[in-house]
């Protein structure tokens, strides 16, 4: 027999067979103080830097392939078009990278604001959580539904999903706790 | 379910952030809970009883429809 035990959350484990009585789960327990809130806040902006630098070459391009239609040239391809015009700025793994710190950063800042506790956590706080925890996966699966039957394909990138889901969960909690519910 | 939890206030004149403190909840809590926005737990009921020093169901009041 294996008791494994964490903070609020007892779970008995009997040969295969799951006792979840007394079991008091806590969704979205926070568990770091309240400085974490601010850090996240700097380390999510951070990740929106570094995801510009490393979106100048789609912005690029995508400038390049508009002019490039519009100038009806047949003649050159648009690698070639956007060679002669100065090329592009970074290498594929070099764009790789910056994409990878980008989420990264975006992850890890909302994950510290998520978790971080408020100056004071009461009921109020934990229901105001709670409720959007529900929106946030709620609206966002609706979202990735849409985009799936939009585009078609039923293809979409994990932590893109989490950074979505988690951005929605920050934003709706904001609205309501500074605007919404705010004095 | 109505409160008179402003009122309770008034009588002790004290503020929204006074009765925080002393309950050991935000603001925005006794705000939400004033406008009827947020029902509090049992607990925090009593709580606000015992500083206003009189019964839960003098500061919240059910209605007909709940």
């Amino acid at each position: 027999m294996c008791i494994f035990y964490l903070p609020k959350c007892k779970i008995k484990f009997t040969f295969g067979r799951v006792n979840v009585a007394k079991c008091k789960f806590v969704l979205m327990k926070t568990i770091l103080p309240y400085p974490f809130r601010k850090v996240g806040i700097v380390i999510f902006l951070i990740s929106i830097i570094v995801s510009f630098i490393g979106d100048i070459d789609h912005a690029k391009a995508g400038f390049y392939e508009g002019y490039h239609h519009l100038s009806y040239s047949s003649e050159e391809s648009m690698v070639q078009y956007i060679e002669r015009n100065g090329g592009l700025i970074y290498t594929v793994q070099e764009q790789k990278t910056f994409d990878w710190v980008g989420i990264i950063l975006s992850l890890s800042g909302l994950l510290m604001y998520v978790f971080a506790k408020e100056r004071v956590e009461d009921e109020f706080i934990e229901k105001l959580r709670m409720n959007c925890l529900a929106w946030a996966v709620a609206s966002s699966w609706l979202l990735f539904f849409l985009i799936m039957v939009i585009r078609g394909s039923t293809r979409f990138e994990v932590l893109y999903a989490l950074q979505t889901q988690m951005l929605i969960y920050v934003v709706l909690y904001v609205y309501q706790k500074k605007w919404k519910y705010g004095v | 379910m109505k409160n008179t939890l402003k009122v309770q206030r008034a009588i002790k004149d004290i503020t929204q952030a006074q009765l925080a403190e002393v309950i050991g909840v935000s603001r925005q809590s006794i705000n939400t809970i004033e406008k009827g926005k947020f029902v509090p737990s049992t607990l925090l009921a009593l709580k606000f009883a015992r500083y206003f020093e009189v019964p839960v169901e003098k500061i919240f009041i059910l209605e007909d429809d709940d």
